[in-house]
């Protein structure tokens, strides 16, 4: 396969657990640009796409921060190499879907990819596992700086960059965070707080699209407007936001451990034996289940070590990730199957939960 | 629940049922899941977009009035509204009219505040500078005012050294 050495690689949200903590697994921020005086990918004609692609490539390849990474072209991908790379948060399922002529780059630690032809001539994205909008702005301003050296954006002083959709016009930005969120899922106090947050003009979505029944309790949380504001200012209210969410989650933990805390001790003690013992695994149940084993770190009835790993396993688990680890082509059934045994593979040397501290902090 | 509700735009029954409130106001949309792919809703900020677009326009005969053509690229009202796609940049000033009332839906506020690509927009302004000091040296250099033309001539020659200089 194409991308083998891509997951095969150390990646940032795989293997970089130095910042990791609770509640926020990564801070992504993405920038839409366009190149001036040529139609958006949506209506240009396949030449132009053409032109658009090799001329993006040349100047991304050639920034210091893209060394050692890697160049696609979407057509040459198969179907499972464009689920992982979705999986892995790299690609958005409109780049999958796209016509010819559309590319990607991504860096040699994959927190940065930019797609060439989605929506727009450029979407750059940059991630980092945890919380860390601060260094994330950084260094995504300065990918933009300099691919702004070679390449001539479309650009308006009154309107900002100008982009194929006018929900994106101005800044171009969305900034968001993936957030674990189960105590609000377990005291059904999520519709209340999406509700609370849209009033600001924060959006919150499931992880993989579901709606707001996302699998493992993770929430996709970003900013809705991108003009009439700064950069920096729509990161400070994001920010406040996201603390307010964090708040109310551990508020959630520690009402649950006071009200009804063997109910909580049960949900985590059953995750961790279903993960060690069973043999058919669905992607969504393992997710769910790698959830109340991250709340347990959290809870420290786990070791803090045990994070990466586990953090590791949510990507990994996922259905073309599992196709790949399996080699040969099986189906929904064998792959839960597969799946199961990886995870009684990887989760062998976890050690018994410890509710000692739990008890302790209600 | 109630009895099962119908797709928006087809007569499909609605799987995805999306809310959103904007500064108090709030938009509702039942959809199915093979038209929210193909109206780009599942993404909330589209869901914005698609939403306000339906409401633009009015009845048919307004459509017919208002119809207008980007001279760039050749999209259409119809194209934007079946699309929710802009076809090309100048599509921001063919269609000013229609925007406006868009943006202040949806965002903000309609100026922008965020950062500027300075290098890109003085390479623009470089480029249209000199395009103008060239046609004047064309204009003068007809006109047989030929002091003029090497004056023109001179600053062209000046900036584009002084670009080069900058590399």
């Amino acid at each position: 396969m194409i991308i083998s050495p891509l997951i095969e690689a150390e990646a940032e949200l795989t293997h970089n657990a130095k910042l990791n903590c609770p509640v926020v697994l990564s801070t992504r921020i993405r920038l839409a640009r366009n190149i001036s005086d040529i139609p958006f990918p949506g209506w240009a004609k396949e030449a132009q796409r053409r032109e658009i692609l090799a001329t993006c490539m040349e100047s991304l390849t050639a920034l210091p921060q893209m060394e050692g990474g890697t160049r696609l072209m979407v057509e040459e991908l198969s179907e499972l190499e464009k689920q992982i790379l979705m999986e892995r948060h790299l690609i958005s399922r409109e780049l999958s879907k796209a016509k010819k002529g559309s590319g990607l780059v991504v860096s040699k630690d994959q927190s940065c990819s930019v797609m060439i032809n989605e929506e727009d001539h450029l979407r750059i994205q940059y991630l980092r596992s945890g919380f860390r909008f601060k260094q994330a702005w950084k260094t995504i301003n300065e990918i933009d700086s300099a691919l702004e050296e070679s390449l001539d954006y479309a650009f308006s002083s009154d309107l900002g960059y100008l982009t194929a959709c006018p929900t994106n016009v101005g800044t171009g930005m969305r900034a968001s965070a993936m957030m674990h969120l189960p105590a609000l899922v377990i005291a059904n106090q999520m519709e209340k707080v999406i509700r609370a947050v849209n009033q600001l003009g924060i959006a919150v979505r499931g992880v993989f699209g579901e709606g707001s029944d996302a699998s493992g309790s993770i929430f996709q949380i970003s900013n809705q407007q991108t003009l009439g504001e700064s950069e920096d200012e729509i990161i400070k209210r994001l920010v406040n936001v996201l603390n307010s969410v964090i708040e109310q989650e551990n508020n959630s933990r520690h009402k649950l451990l006071e009200k009804d805390p063997i109910k909580l001790l049960d949900k985590m003690g059953r995750a961790y034996g279903l993960l060690k013992n069973s043999h058919l695994l669905s992607s969504a149940e393992a997710m769910n289940l790698l959830s109340l084993l991250r709340l347990a770190i959290d809870l420290e009835a786990i070791p803090e070590s045990y994070r990466s790993h586990i953090d590791r396993l949510y990507i990994e688990s996922r259905p073309g990730h599992i196709q790949y680890a399996a080699k040969t082509e099986i189906d929904p059934n064998q792959r839960d199957e597969y799946r199961s045994r990886y995870m009684r593979e990887q989760l062998s040397e976890l050690p018994s939960l410890n509710f000692d501290k739990v008890v302790n902090k209600s | 629940m109630g009895k099962p509700t119908e797709c928006k735009y087809c007569e499909k029954e609605a799987t995805i049922h999306l809310t959103q409130i904007v500064d108090n106001k709030i938009h509702k949309v039942d959809i199915c899941e093979d038209c929210a792919l193909a109206k780009k809703m599942t993404d909330p900020s589209n869901f914005t977009l698609a939403n306000l677009l339906d409401n633009i326009g009015g009845s048919n005969d307004e459509i017919e009035g208002d119809l207008v053509q980007c001279e760039s690229c050749g999209l259409s009202t119809t194209d934007f509204k079946s699309l929710g796609r802009f076809g090309c940049p100048a599509c921001y000033e063919s269609f000013k009219d229609l925007l406006e009332p868009m943006l202040n839906e949806m965002q903000k506020s309609t100026t922008h505040q965020g950062k500027i690509p300075l290098v890109s927009a003085q390479r623009v302004a470089s480029r249209n500078q000199i395009q103008l000091w060239e046609d004047n040296l064309q204009n003068a250099i007809e006109a047989e005012r030929y002091e003029d033309a090497a004056q023109w001539r001179d600053k062209i020659t000046q900036l584009k050294n002084d670009l080069k200089s900058k590399v």
